[in-house]
């Protein structure tokens, strides 16, 4: 196709938005929605998986010994779970520590109350384990084969909190599934429309062209124009409104719900876009085409 | 140039469009097809167009076999025939040097030599210094010369006319026709299905009959076997 052509059939494509606006408009907001709301929830599924996997790093199964269990045994015991695949890594902590820990947790600044126990450690039977896994899901068969290992006298479960952070995900991950291919339908079926009208606004002027020689493409080209640019601008639409609005609901639930700051971590805006973007430019794109190749199929003959 | 042998085209439901029509119309001439409503004209236009199949038979123009023609060759084998409507068929959103000029672009033909073309088309026609003007703003015989130019700007060897003069006055269907036999003193050869029995007889050429999807008769110099 010659550059001048190509100039052309893209001023077409343009007037074809122009003379249909209202259907055009019609199909970017269709467009715009579906992907705004593909953005959201995409935005909370990536966040979601961003918490679970630091609420995973957090959590840990803590495993305790007989009483007489030497250090021998012990570090065999260690060396059994850090081959399994569910483990991350493994931490020991030490009778000493345990101590040491508990009287920072529990007396706090009196810690001289303690003094009483100065040479009797009466965590002396506490060494244990935190084992952190690699996939929480798995925590169920973990705990099973720690409690067959001999000499674990106790296997203490993590809180249930990255379980159900994990279920909350996933519902939310199917549910914008549904929503999106629910909205890609309407979206294809409206921008399939306006090129309809579009192609019954000109039948006149296409049959024209196909008397005087014009080929399947030349009369085609416009109309690909027309919906590749109402994909494209229905997707651009909505990452700049996101775009703005993530750091902003972030901030607000950040001030909101201030005690859960530990939980709620959040990823840059720019970590959520580096997908978002292209993905959004795609889905428009394929939208856009997908419904001018539909109105094609269904005008063949004009 | 136009080659029809043995053509038939029956529509739906048995309808008779034309009949085992054979038809030789040699380069450069210029032909008149008459006939009353539902004789076959319009069909016969038609099917040299490849807007309708035809049901047997075999179709040439121009040494393009139109029965083998497909969407991919059919364009190209119509940029060397012009065709000229009873209602002009022109494109209203746009002036008549657009109007003109849309045929070049659709030939993707350069910048330069379309600018060139369409005026010196619109000078044949005598509608130079109404370039800018609108269709809506022109007679119906203006409008029918910005047709005739947008039909041979692509210099196509074959001009098919449907009812050309239909929707004109005596005077401006005169005109009309004097510009068709301009183009056919150019070396196009001009096919014309008409009604007008007086231009017919004025041109005095040759001139075939229809009835009933039929040639009835092909004579010379404005002969026909046909009353209105």
């Amino acid at each position: 196709m010659k550059i001048s052509t190509f100039g052309y059939q893209i001023k077409q494509g343009f007037k074809n938005i122009h003379r249909n606006r209202l259907f055009s408009i019609a199909s970017i907001a269709t467009i715009a929605a579906c992907i705004f709301i593909f953005g959201v929830f995409y935005s909370i599924v990536a966040n979601a998986q961003h918490m679970i996997k630091n609420a995973e790093n957090k959590v840990a199964v803590t495993v305790f010994f007989d009483e007489g269990t030497t250090d021998t045994r012990i570090d065999e015991i260690g060396e059994q779970i850090k081959v399994r695949e569910e483990v991350d890594h493994v931490e020991y902590t030490s009778p000493e520590e345990a101590w040491e820990n508990f009287k920072s947790q529990y007396f706090g600044e009196y810690e001289y109350l303690a003094e009483g126990f100065k040479d009797d450690n009466p965590l002396a039977n506490s060494a244990s384990y935190s084992v952190y896994l690699a996939d929480t899901s798995k925590q169920d068969q973990l705990v099973t084969f720690i409690e067959g290992i001999e000499n674990v006298r106790q296997v203490n479960r993590s809180d249930e909190v990255a379980k159900n952070l994990s279920t909350a995900a996933r519902l939310a991950g199917y549910i914008s599934i549904a929503i999106i291919i629910i909205l890609l339908a309407v979206s294809i079926f409206l921008i399939t429309n306006t090129i309809v009208l579009g192609i019954t606004v000109r039948k006149d002027e296409i049959s024209i062209m196909k008397y005087v020689g014009a080929t399947d493409g030349f009369v085609n080209a416009p109309f690909f124009v027309e919906g590749i640019a109402i994909g494209l601008i229905g997707s651009i639409i909505p990452l700049i409104v996101l775009f703005f609005l993530y750091n902003r609901i972030i901030g607000f639930v950040l001030t909101k719900f201030s005690v859960l700051n530990n939980i709620l971590t959040f990823l840059p805006v720019m970590t959520v876009f580096r997908v978002l973007i292209p993905v959004s430019l795609i889905l428009g794109l394929a939208i856009g085409i997908l419904g001018t190749l539909f109105a094609m199929r269904k005008h063949e003959n004009v | 140039m136009i080659i029809m042998e043995n053509v038939s085209k029956t529509y739906a439901k048995d309808i008779v469009g034309i009949s085992n029509v054979s038809l030789h119309v040699k380069k450069g001439e210029f032909v008149f097809v008459v006939g009353k409503s539902g004789s076959g004209k319009s069909t016969l236009m038609k099917l040299l167009l490849k807007e309708l199949e035809p049901t047997s038979g075999r179709i040439v123009v121009d040494g393009n076999v139109i029965n083998d023609a497909t969407r991919r060759t059919l364009p190209f084998i119509r940029r060397n025939i012009g065709v000229v409507f009873q209602d002009f068929r022109l494109l209203e959103d746009r002036s008549v040097y657009e109007n003109v000029a849309f045929a070049q672009k659709v030939i993707e033909a350069p910048p330069a030599q379309i600018k060139n073309n369409v005026l010196k088309m619109l000078s044949m026609v005598g509608l130079l210094d109404k370039y800018k003007a609108n269709p809506k703003e022109l007679s119906g015989g203006e409008q029918q010369r910005v047709a005739i130019a947008r039909a041979l700007v692509n210099s196509p060897d074959v001009l098919l006319c449907d009812e050309p003069t239909g929707n004109l006055d005596v005077v401006t269907s005169e005109e009309i026709i004097k510009l068709l036999d301009l183009a056919n003193q150019q070396g196009t050869t001009v096919l014309v299905v008409t009604h007008n029995l007086d231009v017919v007889q004025q041109m005095r050429q040759r001139t075939i009959t229809m009835s009933e999807g039929k040639i009835i008769s092909d004579m010379a110099k404005g002969g026909f076997s046909y009353e209105d």
